[in-house]
This record gives C-alpha cells, sequence and structure tokens, in this order.
C-alpha cells in the first residue's frame, strides 16, 4: 500500500486498486480480464492486510452480483473488468440502478467489439457505459486521464455511489491502467470519505429504503435492526414488488431526478486555455494527455486553442459545453471510437458552428501531431466555411 | 506564455518476451523516479509466456509528462537480433544504442552514419561467465547505463534493485551493478531535445 506524501512509481491499475482502499472499499470480487487484471493483483494482495475479503468469482456475472450483495450488506464494493466483461455484468448494473445500490464497476477499455485487442487502447465502451442495461436507469460514470487522477478520482466514486445511491462506472483505458507513473501520493480528504447512516431506528420504527424525500436520496442504512426488501421489479417505497402504473411512474422518475436534481454536484470538468480560445478541443482520458501537449504546440505557433476534459462523462457536463461552443468558431472532438461523443457534442451545437472528429480506432493512442494537423485542417475549412 | 519547451528524454529496452525487458524498464524508471523526476513507463507484449518482441518505454523529464508515448528515442537498449532490426530506425540522430551481442549478429551498416555512440558487448554471455547465470544482465545493463550516461545516481539504482530482487541475489545484484559499471568508460550524456525554439516577440 502506498503513502501519503511518498514520491513513488505506481501504475493506473494499482492505483486504482490503492485508491479505493483508502476510500474504504473492503470487498472486491472479480474475474482477470487483460488489461484490468492488475487491479484484482493489488487488491488480492492488500485486502486481507486491511480485513477486507477478496474473491476470484468463476465469472464476470457472479463479480457483480457478489458486490451489490455485499453492497447492501453494508460493505463498500467494487469490481473490475474490461469490455467483454462489461457486458457480461450489464444486468447486474441494470439490477444495481433499480435497487439503488451503491457500487462501483471499474471498466478498463480495451479496442472491440467483442475479445478484441486486449493489449490495445480505446474508448469504444462511452456509450455502453451510459446505456449498456436496458431500460431508462441513472448511472454516473467517471474517467481519469493520469494515474494521479485515477487514485483520487475512484474515492470520489464511491462517494457518488454511496450520495447517490447509483451503479458508478469508473472508466480508464489501457493505456491508463498499464501506465506507470511517477506520482507524490495526494492525501483523501475525510470528508471525500462517505459512512453509511448507523441504524438508529426506534424499536417500532420501520426504514423506508425507496421513500420519495426531498432530494429524491433516501439515505441506505447499514444492515442490522432495518429489514427491508430488495427486487429488480418494481417496488413501492418499502421495496415491496408492486407493479401499478402509479408507482411504477413515481419509481422511474425518481430515478432519473436522483441525477437530474444534483448535476452542479456530481459534474465535474477541467478546462485549460478556454478563456481567449477560438477553437475548442474536447478530448477525455488519454486522448485528453496527448489533446493538451497539442494545445500547448498550436499556443506556440499563436493558435488559439483550448481544451475542455469532461471526468465526469455520464451525465454529460451539457450546460458548460454549450456555452463554450457558442463563444468559440470551431470545436474538433478527439477519441479513440467512431465518434460516440462527437455525437453527444454534436447535439450541444445550437448554433451550427464547425465541429470535426480526429478518431482512431487502431488500438494506438492520438499524438499530439496528429491533433495538431486537425486543428490545421479545421482552420483552413473554416476560412472556407 | 512559455516558448520553449523540452521533450521528454526517451529510452526503450526491447528484446524477446522473457529476457526480463518489462523488468528492467520497471527498475529504470523506479530508479528514476527516486531521483524526483517525472517518469512515465510504458511496454508492449504478445499474449505468450516467451517469445515474441517485447519492449519497455520509459520517459523522463524535468516537467510533467503529457503524452506517454515517444515515437524516437535518445536510447535504445537491445537484446536480441529481431528487435534490433524492427526499432533501429527508431533511434534518433546522435542517440545510444546499446546491444547484446550475445544474440545479435549483425548491426546494420548504416548505424554508422546515425550515431557513434555504439556500445555492442555480449552482456548476456559476460554474466554466464562472470556469475555462472544470464539473469543479472539487466542489473548489468543497468549499471552500464548509469555509467555512460550519468542519468540516475547509483544510491537509487542500488536501492531499487534491493526492493525489485529477492533477498537471497542480493548480494550477487550488487556485485552485477558494479561489474556493469565497469564494462565503458565512455561518457555518453542523453541530450535535452528542445520541442520549440521560437522566438517570442510579444
Amino acid at each position: 500500500m502506498i503513502k501519503t506524501g511518498e514520491y513513488v512509481l505506481v501504475s493506473g491499475d494499482e492505483a486504482c486498486a490503492y485508491g479505493a482502499i483508502s476510500a474504504g472499499c473492503r470487498f472486491f470480487a472479480g474475474y482477470p480480464i487483460t488489461p484490468a487484471t492488475e487491479i484484482a493483483e493489488t487488491f488480492a494482495q492488500e485486502l486481507p492486510r486491511v480485513g477486507g475479503t477478496f474473491i476470484q468469482m468463476e465469472d464476470e456475472l457472479a463479480s457483480a452480483c457478489a458486490i451489490i450483495g455485499a453492497s447492501l450488506a453494508g460493505v463498500k464494493s467494487m469490481t473490475a473488468t474490461s469490455g467483454p466483461g462489461f457486458s457480461l455484468m450489464q444486468e447486474a448494473i441494470g439490477y444495481a440502478a433499480m435497487t439503488e445500490t451503491p457500487s462501483v464497476f471499474v471498466n478498463v477499455m480495451r479496442g472491440g467489439p467483442s475479445t478484441g485487442m486486449p493489449t490495445k487502447v480505446s474508448q469504444g465502451d462511452i456509450m455502453q457505459a451510459r446505456w449498456g442495461t436496458h431500460g431508462d436507469h441513472p448511472v454516473i460514470a467517471l474517467y481519469p486521464n493520469s494515474v494521479k487522477e485515477t487514485y483520487t478520482l475512484i474515492v470520489r466514486a464511491f462517494f457518488l455511489a454511496e450520495r447517490f445511491r447509483v451503479p458508478v462506472i469508473f472508466l480508464m483505458d489501457e493505456s491508463l491502467g498499464h501506465l506507470r507513473e511517477s506520482i507524490e501520493v495526494p492525501p483523501i480528504p475525510s470528508e471525500w470519505i462517505l459512512q453509511r447512516l448507523a441504524d438508529d431506528l426506534g424499536d417500532e420504527e420501520i426504514y423506508h429504503p425507496y421513500e420519495e424525500v426531498s432530494g429524491f436520496i433516501t439515505p441506505l442504512r447499514m444492515m442490522g435492526k432495518s429489514r427491508f426488501h430488495v427486487s429488480g421489479l418494481v417496488h413501492d417505497e418499502t421495496g415491496f414488488p408492486l407493479g401499478t402504473s402509479d408507482v411504477a411512474d413515481k419509481l422511474a422518475k425518481r430515478l432519473e431526478k436522483k441525477i437530474q436534481f444534483h448535476l452542479d454536484e456530481i459534474i465535474n470538468y477541467e478546462e485549460f486555455m478556454v478563456e481567449d480560445a477560438e477553437i475548442l478541443l474536447i478530448a477525455y482520458g488519454s486522448t485528453s494527455r496527448s489533446a493538451r501537449q497539442a494545445v500547448r504546440m498550436a499556443r506556440v505557433d499563436g493558435i488559439k486553442v483550448g481544451l475542455f476534459r469532461p471526468i465526469t462523462i455520464w451525465p454529460f457536463p451539457n450546460a458548460r459545453l454549450k456555452k463554450l461552443i457558442s463563444k468559440v468558431d470551431a470545436a474538433l472532438v478527439a477519441e479513440l471510437n467512431m465518434g460516440q461523443i462527437y455525437k453527444e457534442v454534436s447535439q450541444l451545437n445550437k448554433k451550427g458552428k464547425l465541429l470535426n472528429l480526429i478518431n482512431r480506432v487502431d488500438g494506438e493512442l492520438i499524438s499530439p501531431d496528429q491533433i495538431l494537423q486537425a486543428i490545421n485542417e479545421l482552420r483552413i475549412q473554416l476560412d472556407e466555411y | 506564455m512559455k516558448t520553449v519547451e523540452s521533450k521528454p528524454l526517451s529510452v526503450r529496452i526491447g528484446g524477446i518476451g522473457g529476457q526480463g525487458n518489462i523488468k528492467m524498464g520497471l527498475m529504470l524508471a523506479k530508479t528514476l523516479t527516486y531521483d524526483r523526476k517525472w517518469v512515465v513507463q510504458t511496454q508492449h507484449y504478445g499474449a505468450q509466456v516467451r517469445g515474441g518482441v517485447a519492449y519497455s518505454d520509459v520517459l523522463f523529464a524535468q516537467d510533467p509528462i503529457d503524452f506517454p508515448k515517444a515515437y524516437t528515442f535518445n536510447m535504445l537498449y537491445i537484446m536480441d537480433q529481431k528487435p534490433l532490426d524492427s526499432f533501429i530506425n527508431l533511434l534518433k540522430p546522435n542517440g545510444v544504442l546499446i546491444c547484446d551481442t550475445t544474440t545479435i549478429k549483425k548491426i546494420p551498416n548504416f548505424v554508422k552514419r546515425l550515431t557513434r555512440k555504439v556500445i555492442a558487448m555480449p552482456i548476456s554471455q559476460m554474466c554466464v561467465e562472470k556469475f555462472g547465470t544470464p539473469v543479472v544482465s539487466n542489473v548489468v545493463g543497468l549499471g552500464l547505463i548509469h555509467k555512460i550516461t550519468g542519468a540516475f545516481t547509483i544510491e537509487n539504482l542500488q536501492k531499487t534493485v534491493a526492493e525489485e530482487v529477492s533477498k537471497k541475489y542480493y548480494d550477487m545484484n550488487m556485485r552485477a551493478i558494479q561489474f556493469g559499471m565497469a564494462l565503458s568508460d565512455k561518457e555518453y550524456s542523453l541530450k535535452d531535445e528542445k520541442l520549440f525554439s521560437k522566438v517570442s516577440f510579444e
């Protein structure tokens, strides 16, 4: 385990596991898969030392279900996988969303579809993170871009999972997972760690875990005196399955509002030199590192480029991005898929600004030079636009 | 506004899977980390346990590193013929090339035009003769890199090696570092290359 203040060399996968343990995660169930295996390895090594439990399950479906059970029993839990395993976990993610169980699912993305390219980088699971499981459901997805940020953002993932009682999808990519970087281990403030409410109910009181309260989130209690029914079927505020239309309507809308009413608290992004930018770059995860260097290179040449990096991928930072796009002349999205976020951004392009995509799907990172070239092409097009 | 930025120095350690390429890259990166450099280390390997070209890249700089990959290298440390043929074109002009000639039979002729900083010696074979095993050849290589480039301190290299190898072989590895340092008396410092050098008139 790494200690605060140390200057160490760790990989993204290791940082993810260390950060989760710092966040209070004491249960990990998973099935090894490149490039997420190192997360499981680190947990297997570190969890017993802090009194936690590590289980290698028979597959990803069982892993996902195990962490939901453990979380309901009061232990902060997570699992980690890559694309193929993430596909298998979708049913359980829906169950976690419906039963409002705090849980963290790490997806270290590899080239896809199917088994794809295990040791190559991709960002192809962006839409799957949002709509992988069926039905309208609330979900939060986060995506760091460095080893240091992975360490702190996973703590935030646990905070959001506990706070909003949702499955949090923690996206990483092969390049980040396998990247070893020197970091000074940042401190984890205690307010980032949310504890479950202790059981303070009176003898005759009944806990209603799915009650509609102001803010739409009923805090989850530690298992103990409180007993409640958990079901993936449409249920009333006690958790009892009840498929009437008014109950269904209330539940579906509350699940949606839970996120929609707290966007300011959830959404997080980073801006780099956007104040006077004429061209806006939009990139996230590993790609944003190339984009950041491209911005610095372009600025030396006097081209006014800025970078917008969503850290919260879902819910997408619509409001801020809409404002930024309306200010600039043109925008460029850089990503390692066929344009999943590009389409999301194009919906925000209300004023019809020139919007381009630079992407790669060959399992390699986009280099800063390629982005710079795309910026130059964008400027030529802008001249004729 | 900053108009001059230096590019990180880059080292590629390449060989056949099983030769300890990634372990060596990891030890190099760890040593540089203890030297308080900004370091990123990446690797490439096939699905098989042994065989196939495998490599490990280490980038280090005084400033934080954004893009974690390099396309050309200040130093190549190559342990087999096949990776030499694949990567030799990635060496920067006047870059440093270290070859373990135990398995490398031919260094392409054009390298002479590219750089004079070439060190070719049968490191693995020398290790077998000296220590009775080739497994310390990577540590010997790190000792050699320390001697010729001075990129990191010997204390931190010893600290890293002590952490990364089992206690049983501690003494042998410490001797291996000294052995590596004695292999060459050349001094090829890795030069910082300026990424941008435009003069600002603002």
